[in-house]
């Protein structure tokens, strides 16, 4: 029998339909081998029972000889999607004990899909820091390492990362809202993508800046996270932002062929003080870029950082300071003030209060969280 | 752009975040060397470029304003530390 361990989505599928494994076996394989890996921290909330049903369903929907792509694959999910009836506290102190009565749009298609939820993955607390050492749930571990150290995975998607490069899952949701997929995915090895705004509907995924968030899928190479992503992509009534296109078969335009491209690498993007070894691998990858598609990699300074800081920065604490101040405003009492700021004080880490005291960044007047597109 | 004491003293009440005295000083600092590294904005020159607020060739959707959903009370109660007759229950604030 095949190492179940070591399949990609896209082997997985195609076992499943052929008959050569059953999503039970499956699932029943990964929730061992999570059980095993708890040192790694990726996993934080585990959904065995959820995963058990779904794989059977899963079975019975693959017998029936009509499933999609992804029915029966075992998935992580990151805290940050509200998932019915499990924990979902975007590994925040405040959420402890929440439990969302309605399931988040991307769950949503996945699980319609047939995917199978093994549990909550580990993350930066609000999805906001780039080693997933700020979470309430502690910091999650890179599975590769170079000698005895922890190393991080980065963050915030760093449980999806870790978990995925761990052979812990076929595949995890990830978060993206300044490379919180990418950067845990380069961390780990694996393949990650931040999906263009408005693919991916928000809705149900807890917000860090309304018009830069968005949801994507974390894999182990290319074509699993083109399968993953058609099955999270597509319009959404319910977020305004989210595009009304057609959704194209991703996995079919992976040709190989780049030669019509032109590709740009922003210079922000190539730090200075990079370790040999990794500037190497930069400069090797824009060598391959350069072979294959006709763009001449322009490098442009684009002010990325602060343009992304400003944006953020203000959007961030926006809806949650209208609703403080609303409230604070309806008392009209010191002592709602009081509670509120013992509150936030006291049940969110550091990091979340440090960006929190930013909010008047946007102090000008009504929030926006979805601007219209002008001209 | 500097920011003082007093300054940070306002924003962190804004932000109904607690900053002991002592911590005022060091935030004022911190809140300053963000905004200088903002003002390097201003070195970007967007003359003749239309502003744009989306890469997606598309307005926000507008819909009807009709009730599409409600009568969900238990649900929305549901993660409620205390909920009694259908409502939200807090600790006493007003005496």
């Amino acid at each position: 029998m095949t190492d179940l361990s070591k399949l990609t989505i896209a082997s997985a599928r195609d076992a499943l339909r052929k008959g050569d494994v059953s999503s039970v076996e499956l699932t029943d394989a990964y929730l061992g081998a999570i059980d095993g890996a708890g040192a790694l921290n990726a996993f934080v909330h585990h959904t065995p029972e959820v995963a058990k049903a779904q794989a059977a369903a899963a079975d019975a929907r693959i017998k029936s000889g009509n499933a999609p792509d992804m029915c029966g694959i075992p998935l992580g999910i990151k805290d940050l999607f509200c998932t019915k009836g499990v924990a979902s506290q975007a590994a925040s102190g405040i959420l402890d004990g929440f439990k969302p009565e309605y399931e988040s749009t991307v769950t949503t298609q996945l699980f319609d899909a047939g995917a199978v939820m093994l549990g909550k993955l580990n993350m930066d607390e609000f999805a906001m820091g780039s080693s997933n050492e700020t979470s309430v749930y502690g910091n999650a571990v890179n599975p590769w390492k170079s000698d005895d150290r922890e190393l991080t995975p980065g963050g915030s998607s760093g449980g999806s990362a870790s978990a995925v490069a761990a052979d812990l899952c076929l595949g995890a949701t990830g978060t993206d809202t300044g490379g919180s997929i990418r950067q845990p995915a380069a961390f780990t090895g694996i393949t990650g993508i931040k999906p263009t705004y408005g693919r991916v509907s928000r809705w149900g995924v807890v917000a860090f800046a309304s018009s830069l968030d968005q949801a994507g899928p974390m894999t182990k190479d290319v074509r699993d996270s083109a399968i993953m992503l058609e099955a999270m992509c597509g319009h959404d009534p319910k977020d305004s932002t989210s595009m009304d296109m057609a959704v194209p078969n991703f996995e079919a335009a992976l040709t190989g062929d780049i030669k019509s491209k032109v590709i740009g690498i922003p210079k922000e993007y190539r730090m200075d003080g990079m370790p040999a070894e990794i500037e190497k691998l930069w400069e090797d990858g824009t060598a391959m870029l350069r072979a294959y598609a006709i763009g001449q990699g322009a490098s442009t300074q684009t002010f990325l950082g602060i343009g992304w800081l400003v944006i953020s920065g203000t959007e961030l604490l926006g809806p949650m300071r209208d609703r403080m101040m609303v409230l604070a405003w309806a008392l009209n009492l010191v002592v709602a003030e009081r509670v509120i700021s013992q509150l936030r004080t006291q049940n969110t880490g550091p990091d979340i209060r440090a960006t929190a005291i930013g909010t008047p960044l946007g102090d000008t007047g009504s929030h926006s969280p979805t601007p219209d597109r002008v001209g | 752009m500097s920011i003082d004491t007093e300054t940070a003293r306002r924003v962190a009440k804004l932000a109904r975040i607690k900053v002991e005295d002592d911590a005022l000083p060091a935030l004022a600092q911190e809140f300053s060397a963000i905004l200088g590294f903002i003002e390097q904005l201003n070195e970007v020159d967007v003359d003749g470029i239309a502003p744009m607020t989306s890469v997606t060739p598309q307005r926000l959707k507008r819909r009807k304003d009709v009730v599409t959903d409600g009568s969900q009370q238990p649900a929305v109660l549901k993660n409620a530390p205390d909920a009694r007759e259908g409502f939200f229950a807090v600790p006493k604030v007003v005496e």
